[in-house]
C-alpha cells in the first residue's frame, strides 16, 4: 500500500503546477489516496454564480444537513483544485501541505 | 443556502394544440414573472458560448401569485376506504426485512395511528430500532433487542381487547447469531382498555402500510421490504401466528381475516390486492420498489413473471417520490404555429433579499399530419430522467476516483444536498443504501435546466446552438415520444441527431433507432456511451423509468441477486450488449472508456482516405489534428468514449475514419470487458481506451456516423464556428440530409 510521505513537496508542487494532469505515477497514487472513499467528511469544492466562484466546504452529517462553506473565495477552478489539495494532504497525513 | 424557485411541467415534450400544466413553488410570497423563450445554448459558463434564448410572444407571460408547495416524500400503501376498521381484538402479521432501523425516528409498518390525534395502532420500529406498539396515548411497547438490518423477521402485534393485553412478537428467520431467535414482550394494560389505548372504530386515522398518518398528511414512513401484512380480526398466540405468518395462503382464509395483502399480485401497477376477499384493496404511493425478493425466495427462479409468490416483497424508502403532485400555476397551449424547437418556461421572482430564476424545459415536436423537416434531434430524455436530480458527489464512495478530480459541487448539487425530498436518480443510493430503480420526471429537476453543469440537457444544447448558427432547419423529438410511437417518429425524416449522451434505451425505442437505419434513415451519433442501458417505461403512470443494475456494467450501485427483472414490464433489466444488442451494432461504436480530467484529440486514420468517407473531410487536412479545443475537457474526444468492435457488431464495413487515443491514466476501461482483474485498464496502458469515429452505410441509402465522444458537442463552437469539429458535423449533416442514397 502506497504511504503518503507528508514531506514530499515535490509531489505537492507538481500538482500545483498542474492540477488538472497528466500526472506522475507517483502523484497519480497520492491522488488517489487523497480521494478514496466518500467525500462526506472532507473538504469538497462549490461553484457558484455560474463558475466564476469556488470556495471549500464540507457536508453535513447526511442529506438534508447543510454543508459548511469555509476559506477564501477563489477566482478560478485552478486556485480551488490547488485549496482542496492542501486540505486534503492536512486531512489525510495529519500534516500540513509542504507547499504554500 | 438560499431557497429556490423551483418548477416542473407534467411533460417534457408537446404537439402545437397541445396543453402543458406549470406547477411553480415559490419561496417567498408575493408574485412571480412568467415569459416562454426559445432556447439556444444553455451554457453560461465563463468558457462557453453564452447563454441564448429568443422571447416568444405569448399569454403565459405575465405576473402569478407565488406560493409554496410542498414535496412529501416516501411511499406507503393506502386504502381507498380507510383500510380495516380496528374493533376489538385484533392481530398484525408481517414478514419484514428493514434496512434502517437505526434511523434514529419512527417507522411504521402497518396500522391505524394517526400521529396528529395519536390514536389508533401502529406495529412500528421505534427510533432505537426496536419493534415496537404504538397504541394510542399509551407508552410506546417495545422488544429489548433491535432488528438486524437486512434480515428477515416475521413480526407480530396482537392486541386482546377483553384481557386487555397487547403483545409484541419477533422471529428472525434464518437464525445464525447468540441467543433466541425469538423476542417477546406483553403489556396489561389498566381499564378501560379502549379508552386508554384510544382504538376502536371510529379512532385513529386510514390504516395504512409503511406510514402511518399525520392528519392530511403522512409520517414514519419505513425503509425495507414487508411481504405478506395481514390482519386478523382476533388475538392470536404464537402458534397461530407462526402457522400464519409461515402461510400467506391460510393468512387469507383464516378465521376472523379482515385483510391478507399479496404484493405478488398486480406487481406492474400501483394496486394492492387484498387476497381475503375483503376488498380492502389500496394503492402504492410514491413508487416503492416491486418485484423484491420475499422471505421465501429460494433462488429456484430470477424472473419474478414465473414465481410471484417468491416476488411478494415491497421496498419502502422514506426518500422514494413519484410525482409531487403540486396544483397547476398556469397552463401553456402550445400554438399551432409554433416551430419545433427546444423552449423554456422561464420565471422570474425578486425576492426581499434574492433574485430567483427557473426554467422548465419543454420539447415542442411537430404535430401530427405537420410537415416534418428532413433533420431531427433526438433528445435523449429518457437519459435525463435517468440523471434526474443525482447526488452521486453523496451517494458514491468512488467518485472522485472515478472521475479523476476533486468533488466540485454546483450551486444546484448543493441544494440537492441540503434539501432531503426531490426523489433521487437512478445513480443514488436511498437513505437506507438500497439503489434507486425509479426516476420520475414529475417534479423539479434541478439538474436539466439551462445555466447548469453541462451534462446531459445542458450539454445537448451545444448541439441546438450550433444547429442555430449553422442555420439549420431541424424538429426536436424527444426520447418520450420515440418509447410512444416508435419507428413511426422517426420514418419521415432523413437525418435523425442524438444528443451527447443517449444511454438509456427501451427496447421499442432501440428497434425504432435500428429500424429507421435499417429503412435508408441517416444517424448522426454526437455522443458516447449510448444505447448502453435496457430501462422500460411504466406501461400506465407517466413521465416514469425504471432501471435495474443487473450483472454487469458501469454500476452507480448493484442490483441485489435475483433483483435484475424489470417490474414495469417483467424484462430483464441490465446492459443491451448482454443481450445480444450491443450499441456497436446501432451505431458502429460503443463504450469502451471514460474520464473526466481532460478530453483528448483525434486523427485521421487511412480508411478516412477512402472514396466513401470523402465527404467527411472536405476542407479538413490529411495530417489535421481534429478537436484539440472545447469547452468539455479542452478537447472534442473525452468524458465518455466509444470504440468500434466487429466482435460486439460494429459493421465488417464500417469505416474507423479517424480516432483518439491520447488519454491520461484518469481513463479507465468499462468494466463489463475485461472478465479478470488486472492492472493495464487505464489510458496509460490500456489500448483499448481509444475513441473511434465511425462511418458505415446502412440498407436502402442510408447512413450512420459516430463522434463516439460526449465532449464532441462542446468543441463545435470554438473559434466562432469555424474549426475543424464544426466542418466535420456540417459535412456529414448535410451529406446526411442530402436525398441522394448512400451505396451500400
Amino acid at each position: 500500500m502506497y504511504r503518503i510521505d507528508p514531506a514530499r513537496a515535490d509531489l505537492a508542487r507538481e500538482y500545483k503546477a498542474r492540477p488538472s494532469g497528466p500526472h506522475s505515477a507517483e502523484l497519480q497514487k497520492l491522488l488517489l489516496i487523497l480521494r478514496w472513499g466518500s467525500a462526506r467528511g472532507k473538504t469538497v469544492i462549490l461553484s457558484s454564480k455560474s463558475e466564476s466562484q469556488w470556495r471549500l466546504a464540507k457536508f453535513g452529517p447526511k442529506r438534508g444537513t447543510p454543508m459548511q462553506e469555509y476559506g477564501p473565495t477563489y477566482k478560478s477552478a485552478t486556485e480551488a483544485s490547488w485549496a482542496c489539495f492542501r486540505a486534503r494532504w492536512l486531512e489525510t497525513t495529519g500534516h500540513d501541505c509542504p507547499v504554500e | 443556502m438560499a431557497e429556490r424557485l423551483l418548477a416542473y411541467a407534467d411533460r417534457i415534450s408537446a404537439a402545437p394544440g397541445e396543453r402543458v400544466e406549470i406547477k411553480v413553488s415559490a419561496p417567498e410570497g408575493g408574485e412571480y414573472n412568467a415569459k416562454l423563450v426559445r432556447l439556444i445554448c444553455g451554457d453560461d459558463s465563463p468558457h462557453g458560448p453564452g447563454f441564448k434564448a429568443e422571447d416568444i410572444k405569448s399569454p403565459i407571460a405575465k405576473s402569478y401569485p407565488a406560493r409554496l408547495q410542498p414535496i412529501h416524500a416516501g411511499s406507503h400503501i393506502e386504502f381507498r376506504k380507510g383500510g380495516p376498521q380496528l374493533a376489538g381484538s385484533f392481530t398484525f402479521i408481517a414478514m419484514v426485512w428493514p434496512t434502517l432501523p437505526l434511523k434514529g425516528a419512527p417507522q411504521a409498518i402497518m396500522g391505524n395511528f394517526d400521529a396528529a390525534n395519536r390514536s389508533g395502532c401502529s406495529l412500528t420500529v421505534d427510533g432505537s430500532g426496536r419493534l415496537a406498539a404504538q397504541l394510542g396515548d399509551s407508552p410506546l411497547l417495545h422488544l429489548d433487542k433491535p432488528l438486524l438490518d437486512r434480515h428477515w423477521y416475521l413480526v407480530s402485534l396482537a392486541f386482546d381487547a377483553s384481557a386487555g393485553t397487547i403483545t409484541l412478537r419477533q422471529r428472525v428467520l434464518n437464525h445464525r447469531g447468540p441467543g433466541n431467535a425469538v423476542s417477546e414482550a406483553a403489556r396489561r394494560l389498566e381499564p378501560p382498555v379502549a379508552e386508554i389505548a384510544r382504538t376502536g372504530a371510529g379512532v385513529g386515522g386510514p390504516f395504512r402500510i409503511a406510514a402511518w398518518s399525520a392528519g392530511e398528511q403522512t409520517g414514519a414512513h419505513y425503509n425495507g421490504k414487508i411481504d405478506s401484512p395481514a390482519v386478523i380480526g382476533r388475538a392470536l398466540d404464537a402458534e397461530a401466528i407462526e402457522k400464519l405468518g409461515l402461510d400467506a395462503k391460510a393468512a387469507r382464509t383464516a378465521s376472523g381475516v379482515l385483510a391478507a395483502w399479496d404484493f405478488g399480485r398486480g406487481i406492474s401497477g400501483i394496486a394492492i390486492e387484498d387476497a381475503s376477499g375483503n376488498g380492502h384493496d389500496g394503492r402504492i404511493v410514491n413508487l416503492p420498489a416491486r418485484a423484491m425478493k420475499g422471505w421465501n425466495w429460494d433462488g429456484s427462479e430470477y424472473d419474478w413473471t414465473k414465481a410471484p409468490d417468491q416476488y411478494a416483497a415491497i421496498h419502502f424508502h422514506d426518500d422514494d417520490l413519484y410525482d409531487c403532485g403540486w396544483e397547476t400555476d398556469f397552463s401553456w397551449d402550445v400554438p399551432k404555429d409554433l416551430k419545433s424547437g427546444v423552449y423554456c418556461v422561464q420565471l422570474s421572482q425578486k425576492g426581499k433579499t434574492d433574485a430567483y430564476e427557473e426554467f422548465v424545459p419543454i420539447c415542442v415536436r411537430p404535430g401530427p399530419g405537420q410537415k416534418r423537416k428532413a433533420l431531427a434531434l433526438l433528445i435523449p430524455s429518457a437519459s435525463y430522467w435517468a440523471y434526474a436530480n443525482h447526488q452521486m458527489p453523496s451517494s458514491w464512495t468512488f467518485n472522485e476516483t472515478s472521475m479523476g478530480v476533486f468533488e466540485t459541487m454546483t450551486e444546484a448539487d448543493r441544494y440537492l444536498e441540503e434539501h432531503v425530498g426531490f426523489g433521487l436518480s437512478t445513480y443514488d443510493l436511498h437513505s437506507d443504501g438500497s439503489g434507486v430503480c425509479y426516476s420520475s420526471s414529475l417534479r423539479p429537476v434541478l439538474n436539466m435546466r439551462p445555466k447548469s453543469h453541462l451534462w446531459q440537457f445542458n450539454a445537448d444544447t451545444h448541439i441546438t446552438d450550433w444547429l442555430e448558427a449553422q442555420k439549420l432547419d431541424y424538429d426536436v423529438i424527444t426520447d418520450d415520444d420515440l418509447e410512444r410511437e416508435g419507428l413511426d417518429l422517426l420514418k419521415d425524416y432523413r437525418c435523425v441527431l442524438t444528443g451527447t449522451h443517449p444511454e438509456y434505451y427501451t427496447l421499442k425505442m432501440l428497434d425504432a433507432v435500428q429500424g429507421f437505419t435499417d429503412l435508408g434513415g441517416r444517424l448522426v451519433y454526437l455522443g458516447a456511451n449510448g444505447f448502453y442501458w435496457r430501462i422500460a417505461y411504466h406501461p400506465e403512470l407517466p413521465g416514469v423509468i425504471e432501471h435495474r443494475r443487473a450483472e454487469d456494467g458501469m454500476r452507480g450501485w448493484i442490483s441485489e441477486g435475483g433483483e435484475y427483472y424489470m417490474s414495469f414490464t417483467g424484462e430483464l433489466g441490465g446492459l443491451w450488449r448482454r443481450m445480444d444488442r450491443a450499441p456497436q451494432i446501432v451505431c458502429g461504436a460503443g463504450f469502451t472508456a471514460q474520464g473526466f480530467d481532460s478530453a483528448s484529440h483525434y486523427l485521421r486514420r487511412p480508411e478516412s482516405f477512402d472514396p466513401r468517407a470523402a465527404f467527411i473531410f472536405e476542407g479538413v487536412g490529411k495530417d489535421e489534428v481534429i478537436g484539440d479545443f472545447g469547452i468539455v475537457g479542452g478537447g472534442a474526444a473525452g468524458w465518455e468514449i466509444d470504440r468500434a468492435d466487429t466482435a460486439l457488431g460494429t459493421p465488417r464495413h464500417a469505416l474507423i475514419v479517424a480516432e483518439a487515443t491520447e488519454f491520461s491514466a484518469a481513463y479507465h476501461w468499462v468494466k463489463e470487458e475485461f472478465n479478470h482483474t488486472h492492472s493495464a485498464i487505464d489510458g496509460d496502458t490500456c489500448p483499448m481506451i481509444r475513441c473511434d469515429m465511425v462511418f458505415f452505410e446502412t440498407p436502402k441509402g442510408g447512413a450512420v456516423f459516430s463522434t463516439s465522444s460526449i465532449s464532441w458537442a462542446g468543441a463545435l463552437s470554438h473559434n466562432g464556428y469555424d474549426n475543424n469539429v464544426s466542418r466535420i458535423t456540417a459535412n456529414v449533416v448535410k451529406r446526411f440530409i442530402d436525398p441522394k442514397p448512400f451505396e451500400l
